[in-house]
């Protein structure tokens, strides 16, 4: 456990740095709306975390993408089939989340703006996803990640304590999901995801993401998710389901499948 | 748009730069986000399902036809951080609407917190889960 000491220490870092940190937020956030895109920016500074280690609470918040490597031929083709509703400036409805199919990882991040929490336990962490109300089970008692987990939606995880790191390495995935919501990019089953969880403060919580996938992409995807402790929220009732997503279509995105003759 | 504009006397089409975050949703492209449209119009009804909350109404066109519109708003768990419920808005409600448009014509829209406005009995309803509470004052 911590140490007043260091509790103390971390209190004083804290004080000096909450307007720097201010300052870079409101810089962010203001070049983040000059570009009208991008993850929600980090949220304002706060006191240190009683314990880094505790990661038990509801986040909401958004990830952007820091490098998205260069496609191969093979995913290349298939975002240029998955895109075409796009480039046709259409609803885009080709994504398989869409149609209420599970939505896998990293894309279950930001599957709207649905928060999540985090459930730690000593032999597994589970996290729990408000949208499609889904979760995730993270195994921390040593075990790797078994040959057989194959042609998993959310894939197998298994996590360890890199100091105040809380790595999660995730294998197994089918080829069926999108990495990002709406955006088009393949994956194959080769899909390897590391997640590395560091609690900021109290009440900022930020998860560094790499993807690889070599069958696909010639590099790693990098991702930065920064999230806000929600105390007073607690995760509601959201499903994908079929007949109400299909009344969906048929009220809003039909009427607008084609463009309307003048 | 110009269909638009000749079919709703009461519209008043406001193109606006956003120059704000679109929430990534997959049906935001069939919107054109960047005008707004304002509309005068009684509510027909709130459906409160997934995936998206729906706000019907009807407006008046030039010629004195009923229009119906479909408003896309935010899915339930959002609207209901937001403190909205089922009777936050009723059918006969009187509502001055302000979204954005179907880029092809049709009678649809978008709306989101901070991105587009409803006015009824001139209190304004949010949809801000950071602040809950259903009007702005």
């Amino acid at each position: 456990m911590i140490g007043r000491p260091r509790a103390e220490s971390r209190l004083v870092a804290w004080f000096l740095t909450s307007v720097a940190v201010l300052m870079l937020t409101s810089l962010v956030a203001a070049q983040g709306a000059a570009r009208g895109r991008g993850a929600a920016p980090p949220g304002p500074a706060a006191p240190p975390a009683e314990n880094p280690r505790d990661l038990q609470e509801v986040w909401t918040g958004n990830f952007r993408v820091d490098s998205k490597p260069k496609m191969r031929p093979v995913a290349q083709k298939i975002f240029d089939e998955n895109t075409e509703e796009l480039r046709r400036k259409l609803p885009v409805t080709k994504d398989p989340a869409f149609w209420c199919t599970p939505v896998g990882v990293p894309h279950i991040y930001n599957n709207g703006i649905h928060p999540f929490e985090i459930l730690q336990t000593p032999a597994r962490t589970f996290i729990f996803y408000e949208a499609d109300r889904t979760w995730r089970t993270v195994w921390t008692d040593g075990r790797s990640i078994p040959d057989e987990a194959e042609d998993l939606w959310m894939g197998y995880s298994i996590g360890r304590w890199e100091g105040e790191e809380f790595v999660v390495e995730t294998a197994g995935f089918n080829d069926k999901t999108w990495l990002l919501l709406g955006e088009g990019s393949p994956h194959s089953t080769k899909l390897r995801v590391t997640e590395r969880f560091r609690r900021v403060d109290r009440d900022n919580l930020q998860i560094k993401f790499t993807l690889t996938d070599p069958d696909y992409y010639e590099g790693p995807w990098t991702l930065t998710g920064n999230f806000r402790r929600q105390p007073k929220w607690e995760l509601d009732e959201t499903f994908c389901v079929p007949d109400e997503q299909k009344a969906f279509d048929q009220t809003v995105l039909t009427p607008n499948a084609a463009p309307a003759k003048k | 748009m110009r269909l638009q504009t000749a079919a709703c006397c009461t519209a008043v089409i406001i193109a606006v730069l956003t120059g704000s975050p679109v929430s990534a949703h997959h049906s935001s492209s069939a919107y054109d986000l960047s005008k707004s449209l304002t509309l005068e119009a009684t509510v027909a009804s709130v459906v409160f399902t997934n995936p998206h909350v729906m706000l019907h109404f009807d407006t008046k066109t030039d010629s004195g036809e009923i229009q119906h519109w479909a408003i896309e708003t935010n899915n339930p768990s959002v609207m209901r951080r937001a403190g909205w419920t089922k009777d936050t808005l009723k059918a006969g409600d009187h509502v001055t609407i302000t979204f954005h448009p179907a880029i092809n014509g049709a009678t649809t829209g978008y709306i989101r917190n901070n991105d587009g406005k409803i006015m009824l009995n001139g209190r304004q309803l949010k949809f801000d889960v950071n602040n809950p509470g259903a009007f702005e004052n």
